[in-house]
């Protein structure tokens, strides 16, 4: 039961993990069911960014679902989509146009550097059968007065304690898990285990700031981007199948 | 040493406006990368300027390998160029290749400067410009270190393909290197 009827404000990250969570369920035979959101605004946005499409093939849709005249919003967002090794590169290369035309070359190269390491994670060692789902959108700043972006990614691989733990040869806890995976103690024989370490340094550049929430298993970091970063780690009471990323970055 | 036209190839990454992100296009850029460098080529220059941005896994599976495999083989072309970097493309560069202590000789305009290497190299190279052609004992002397420290450094040099080493006869007799760097 994906029960939305009580969403006042929905990011990237709930929409990509509302359609990450049904296709899982379905994938293990599980009957889906979302609730639209009672706010018609929620609900027309839930169907603008594709959440209500991309269910419709197994799940029932519980709740008045409004018709729209679909515009051309691609220079602003991406709509749920689902990212695989094969269409990952087509994803990034509209991400990429998208952020730097409109965060500007420096801010938007390096939002690009960071969305595309975290796609690359979900398609490589987060992917699984069930595949993977990302969302972005521009926020202009009328109503926050923080414009920016904001990207998400949700997979159902096998979560970054599973992936570390096999990488260290350690039974790794979550949230300490994700710290190692954070703070880049982790160099796998191949190079790799890099790329979120590098989010530190590269995200940030040319913006005010930023934040990167990780939750994985049964742990979330959360980390404010800036020079002298900080972070928390905890634990959450309902585990997540795999990890879900999202980058929220502030522009001057 | 000065370049010789017939022998130097430029190796263009990416289309216009490229956004380059995954370990795959990484291999493939590689491979690409090898076909077209001819067995006499004595510059290679590699052109980033499509590439808008490019990420740490793509660079470290095309341009961090191509310099891993040059810096444990004598073939290949005599010196590598990277041009055409922007802030984000230099810096990811600097990422990938800074882990693995190695070193990209960027063109700058009419400079060449060596990305991500340390202080003590970079000076080495400035030094390394200004003599032209030399001797490892030259080094060693006008910088005040040991032969084998100036040895060392010079390695790491001819690894990134910065230098360019060839063997020949000291005066007393026995072999020794002469070391040249690339003029613009």
């Amino acid at each position: 039961m994906l029960d939305a009827r009580g969403l006042q404000w929905v990011s990237p990250l709930e929409l990509a993990a509302i359609v990450t969570m049904g296709t899982v369920a379905d994938a293990r035979g599980r009957e889906v069911r979302l609730l639209v959101p009672h706010d018609p605004k929620i609900a027309s946005y839930l169907v603008r960014m594709n959440v209500v499409e991309l269910l419709k093939p197994f799940a029932e849709i519980d709740g008045a679902v409004p018709i729209q005249e679909r515009r051309d919003h691609s220079d602003k967002l991406l709509e749920v989509a689902e990212v695989t090794p094969t269409n990952i590169e087509v994803v990034c290369d509209r991400l990429g146009l998208l952020v730097t035309e409109r965060l500007g070359p420096e801010a938007g190269r390096a939002a690009f550097d960071s969305l595309a390491e975290l796609l690359n994670n979900a398609t490589t060692h987060g992917y699984s059968k069930t595949g993977a789902f990302t969302a972005a959108q521009l926020y202009s700043g009328t109503l926050s007065r923080t414009p920016g972006f904001e990207f998400a990614v949700c997979d159902c691989g096998d979560g970054i304690q599973k992936v570390l733990s096999s990488a260290t040869n350690q039974d790794l806890e979550g949230p300490a898990a994700l710290e190692l995976a954070l703070n880049g103690g982790v160099r796998r024989a191949e190079g790799r285990g890099h790329g979120l370490p590098n989010l530190w340094r590269q995200a940030i550049r040319g913006c005010k700031g930023g934040e990167l929430m990780l939750r994985s298993g049964g742990a979330v970091a959360t980390a404010k981007l800036r020079s002298d970063p900080i972070s928390i780690y905890s634990r959450v009471a309902e585990p997540v199948d795999g990890t879900w990323a999202w980058l929220r970055v502030r522009v001057p | 040493m000065k370049p010789d036209p017939a022998t130097t190839v430029t190796y263009d990454v990416g289309q216009p406006r490229a956004f380059l992100s995954t370990r795959e296009r990484g291999r493939k850029v590689l491979h690409d990368l090898e076909d077209r460098i001819p067995p006499d080529a004595s510059l290679l220059v590699i052109n980033f300027a499509n590439v808008e941005a490019m990420t740490v896994s793509f660079t470290d599976e095309f341009l961090r390998k191509y310099y891993s495999t040059l810096a444990t083989q004598d073939d290949g072309p005599a010196c590598v160029l990277v041009t055409g970097l922007n802030n984000d493309t230099r810096e990811t560069i600097v990422i990938a290749f800074e882990r693995r202590e190695l070193i990209a000789l960027e063109r700058l305009g009419d400079d060449l400067v060596p990305l991500a290497a340390s202080d003590v190299l970079s000076d080495t190279f400035k030094l390394a410009r200004a003599l032209g052609t030399f001797t490892a004992t030259a080094v060693a002397e006008k910088m005040g270190i040991s032969a084998p420290n100036a040895n060392n450094r010079l390695k790491r040099l001819v690894a990134a393909r910065a230098l360019v080493r060839r063997r020949g006869v000291a005066e007393r007799g026995g072999k020794e290197f002469s070391y040249s760097a690339l003029e613009l």
